[in-house]
């Protein structure tokens, strides 16, 4: 198991009477996506907040790649990056000062590394203009490069996918998923888009009234509500990644798919590159899976995405109650 | 260390993009020259317009003269010298002894009696109308005894001395001659103090001028001679009260204590000085360069206030209503740093600002005025006399200012925090800039007992309080001790300093521990 990067144990924070977040304890690993889940005013930004140095908490503890967020502030704040609700930066600076700003703070000097943020997050054409002149979309992928410059090991996004087109959220879902699985790092979103959080996450929390009510892995998640229906899921097929091969040559998901008879290659797709999803029934499951064996891929799990996590969702929070 | 600069850097980049900025040195540069140009050309006005002139105009004397005649005839005309009341009959005698005065003067003696002769005369001519009425028909007038008792405080101080003022304006009215009136001034002044040893100590001012720069000041240029006037009676004052043991300067009669008499003391010393060598520094252009300094000075000063008011009262709170504070919040710094980086790159530009200011005035004054002769500073202290160049005077009072711009940026700055508004903190602190001006110039007419009951109130206009007794400063020990507002200045000066760490831990206070 991958070590906790950010731990949290037994938080509230209080606004006047009203528990924003009650006695929350958990977890976000090394090289996970993490969900966090909830309605309107459940508690989420609170949370987010009080991990990024915003509010304080009341009781309990946080921790962030081992260090104490209370006493060694800049050292825990230094693993993590992040944007909170809406990426808001300094109007009257073109968004490459405002990167250059933000990563002198970390002692960041490296000018190829801004560059290399502003293409990853697809801005290179026009991050010499001032912010104020920026959509809502461009912000928030300007706000990804500053939350990604100086190699977080913790990365909290406050409902990222607020205000990108679909290509964005794509992007977005891929950057994630490759930051998370392929370097290690610690990913926490908090979304209401329950599609999109079962196509990113790794695993999901779900928050209702400040009370952490449920954590599990996506493809349990739907297990566990909805085990047993028949029908079709969507399976995600994880091959044994590169780190875990001890210096062995391993397929990526490309080769995998490669190997698979013609007929198969409809049916299955690449999500990323050690990843396979397909949607399927158990049977199909089997036979793809004797096949990819057959084929000599190495895997390493399957997990069980199906779509209930809806169904997870209102069940876990009261489906449909008013605002707390 | 590092994260200091860093953030510092950051705070810095902040404020030099600030259009306000622009607009504030736009300013800062245009003013000085501009009230300097207006000054010279007023000066350069009366030059040509004749009441300067290098040689006595005898025609335009004649003229002016004529005018006055003139005018008084034509008063004289609305008297009734058939008309019981006496107070008509004094003014109608007095009016009737200016114009015979007037006319004396221009039969024998024009070539002396300059301008400042003729306007003396018409004005003595008034006070003593004025305290014809009093004595002659005070009750008939319906005064009161406090009427008159200021009135007679007006006169000289006591009934002998005005009932003595109205004769002797008499016999100067009535003879018209220069002597006389020369006497006459000798003799009164704009103080209350009279006596045989305050005639002495005027003659003795007097006798210190070179007497080609007492004709020049007489002859050509009146406003010299109206300086070199309040330098003598200045001289004559401080040196009585030193004789006496009383403060007879500032009217206050207080006994003199040792600390005030090493004052009067130095002060003598800068007067001789002054009387000594008067040529460059009691002309009319002197005075003008002085003055359009001043007023240069104080709006340069309320200007740099104003705009670092507004930058310090939004410093924080703008980041705040816009939400840039987020990217701050999420840096791996402590918040305390982030404070203090703000209040450091405020308290840094308000400096460059400041000596900015300073070069522009300098610059614009050796320009337009020529030289900075005129304004040597003349300093005497614990016995001592130095003189001191301009710019090292001026530069003085640009460090006084920009202490009055620290206490702005540590007031704004923690008023912008803890308010979390940019028009509340820039609202507050502009009224209270304002504000406590007025309130200081009421509270100078306490003692220093009632004054502390207003302590709060006072001593943040830290450098205007400073400035005026800039001009006796030579150390900071001294500095302190020369009593302001009727409370030292070494005081002030830690209070000054209390205060802007109470407002530094507010801010502090305010900025880290609260939720944003
Ligand atoms: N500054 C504040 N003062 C008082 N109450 C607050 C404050 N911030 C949040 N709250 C309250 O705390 C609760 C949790 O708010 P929070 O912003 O964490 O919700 P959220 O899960 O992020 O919701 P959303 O999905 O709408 O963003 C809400 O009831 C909210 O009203
Ligand atoms: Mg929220």
């Amino acid at each position: 198991m991958s070590e906790d990067v950010l731990k949290l144990k037994h938080i509230t924070k209080q606004f006047g009477r009203r528990k924003a977040v009650d006695d929350l304890t958990l977890s976000v690993r090394a090289g996970e996506i993490f969900g966090f889940l909830g309605p309107n005013g459940a508690g989420k930004t609170t949370t987010i907040k009080m991990v990024m140095g915003f509010l304080f908490e009341d009781t309990g503890h946080i921790e962030i790649g081992g260090f104490d967020l209370r006493h060694q502030y800049e050292k825990a704040m230094a693993q993590v990056g992040g944007i909170v609700e809406n990426p808001e930066m300094y109007g009257q600076f073109s968004g490459r000062q405002n990167l250059e700003m933000y990563a002198r703070l970390h002692g960041l000097k490296d000018r190829h590394r801004i560059d290399e943020v502003v293409r990853l997050v697809g801005m290179d054409k026009r991050i010499n203009e001032k912010v104020k002149r920026y959509s809502l979309g461009m912000k928030q992928r300007v706000g990804l490069a500053q939350a990604l410059v100086h190699r977080p090991r913790l990365l909290i996004l406050d409902e990222p996918t607020n205000g990108l087109d679909p290509d964005g959220i794509h992007q977005l879902r891929d950057l994630l998923k490759n930051l998370a699985h392929k370097e290690g790092v610690a990913v926490m979103v908090s979304s209401h888009q329950l599609a999109e959080m079962q196509m990113m996450c790794d695993r999901v929390g779900i928050i209702n009234q400040g009370r952490l009510l449920d954590v599990r892995p996506v493809g349990q998640a739907a297990a566990g509500e909805a085990g047993g229906e028949a029908g079709l899921r969507l399976y995600r097929i994880e091959l044994l990644p590169p780190e875990a091969a001890r210096g062995q040559t391993v397929p990526d998901a490309q080769e995998a798919l490669a190997a698979l008879p013609e007929g198969w290659r409809g049916l299955v797709h690449a999500v990323s590159g050690q990843a396979l999803e397909a949607e399927l029934d158990p049977q199909q499951l089997q036979e793809l899976l004797g096949l990819l064996l057959e084929a000599g891929i190495p895997l390493s799990q399957v997990l069980h995405s199906s779509r209930s996590l809806e169904d997870l969702y209102f069940s876990v929070t009261g489906g449909g109650q008013s605002l707390a | 260390m590092r994260k200091y600069l860093s953030l510092f850097k950051n705070e810095w980049m902040k404020l030099s993009h600030r259009a306000l900025l622009v607009v504030g040195i736009l300013a800062l540069l245009a003013v000085p020259p501009l009230v300097a140009i207006s000054l010279r050309s007023s000066v350069m006005y009366t030059e040509s317009s004749g009441s300067i002139s290098q040689t006595p105009d005898q025609a335009a004397l004649q003229k002016l003269a004529q005018s006055h005649l003139d005018q008084l005839a034509e008063q004289q005309s609305w008297y009734d010298p058939a008309a019981e009341d006496v107070y008509t009959q004094l003014e109608y005698q007095t009016n009737k002894l200016a114009q015979e005065a007037l006319q004396n003067l221009m039969n024998n003696h024009l070539d002396l009696a300059a301008r400042p002769y003729i306007q003396d005369l018409l004005d003595q001519q008034a006070r003593l109308q004025a305290a014809a009425a009093l004595l002659a028909n005070s009750q008939a007038q319906g005064f009161t005894e406090s009427d008159q008792l200021t009135l007679l405080n007006e006169m000289g101080g006591s009934q002998a001395a005005a009932e003595q003022t109205l004769a002797r304006l008499g016999q100067v009215l009535a003879d018209g001659r220069f002597e006389a009136y020369r006497d006459y001034l000798l003799e009164t002044s704009d103080t209350v103090v009279s006596g045989a040893d305050y005639q002495t100590a005027l003659a003795e001012a007097w006798a210190m001028v070179p007497t080609e720069d007492q004709q020049a000041a007489w002859l050509y240029d009146s406003s010299a001679y109206v300086n070199l006037r309040g330098l003598t009676e200045q001289y004559a004052a401080a040196e009585v009260s030193m004789a006496r043991g009383y403060d007879l300067l500032n009217g206050t009669e207080q006994p003199l204590r040792s600390q005030e008499r090493q004052t009067f003391q130095d002060l003598l010393l800068e007067l001789r000085y002054e009387l000594k060598n008067p040529a460059s520094s009691v002309t009319a252009l002197a005075q003008a360069a002085g003055n359009s300094d001043n007023v240069a000075k104080q709006l340069s000063l309320i200007i740099l206030c104003v705009g670092i008011l507004i930058a310090a009262g939004s410093f924080v709170s703008q980041e705040m209503e816009t939400g840039s504070i987020k990217s701050l919040i999420i840096s791996p710094t402590r918040r305390y740093k982030i404070y203090l980086a703000k209040l450091g790159s405020l308290l840094l530009i308000a400096l460059l600002l400041a000596a900015f200011s300073w070069l522009v005035r300098l610059l614009s004054l050796r320009i337009v005025f020529g030289s900075l002769s005129g304004l040597t500073q003349v300093i005497g202290h614990n016995g001592s006399l130095h003189v001191w160049n301009y710019w090292q005077y001026a530069a003085l009072d640009a460090v006084l200012g920009y202490l009055t711009l620290a206490v702005i940026v540590f007031f704004a700055l923690a008023i912008s925090t803890v308010t979390r508004r940019t028009a509340v903190a820039v609202g507050l602190t502009l009224g209270g800039y304002f504000g406590l001006m007025v309130t200081e110039s009421v509270l100078a007419n306490y003692g220093w007992k009632e004054a502390f009951r207003f302590l709060p109130l006072m001593n943040l206009d830290f450098s205007t309080r400073l400035l005026s007794s800039a001009s006796r400063l030579m150390t900071l020990k001294q500095f302190a001790s020369t009593p302001q507002l009727n409370i030292s200045v070494g005081f002030s000066a830690l209070y000054v300093l209390i205060l802007a760490g109470l407002l530094l831990w507010i801010g502090l206070d305010s900025f880290c521990r609260r939720d944003i």
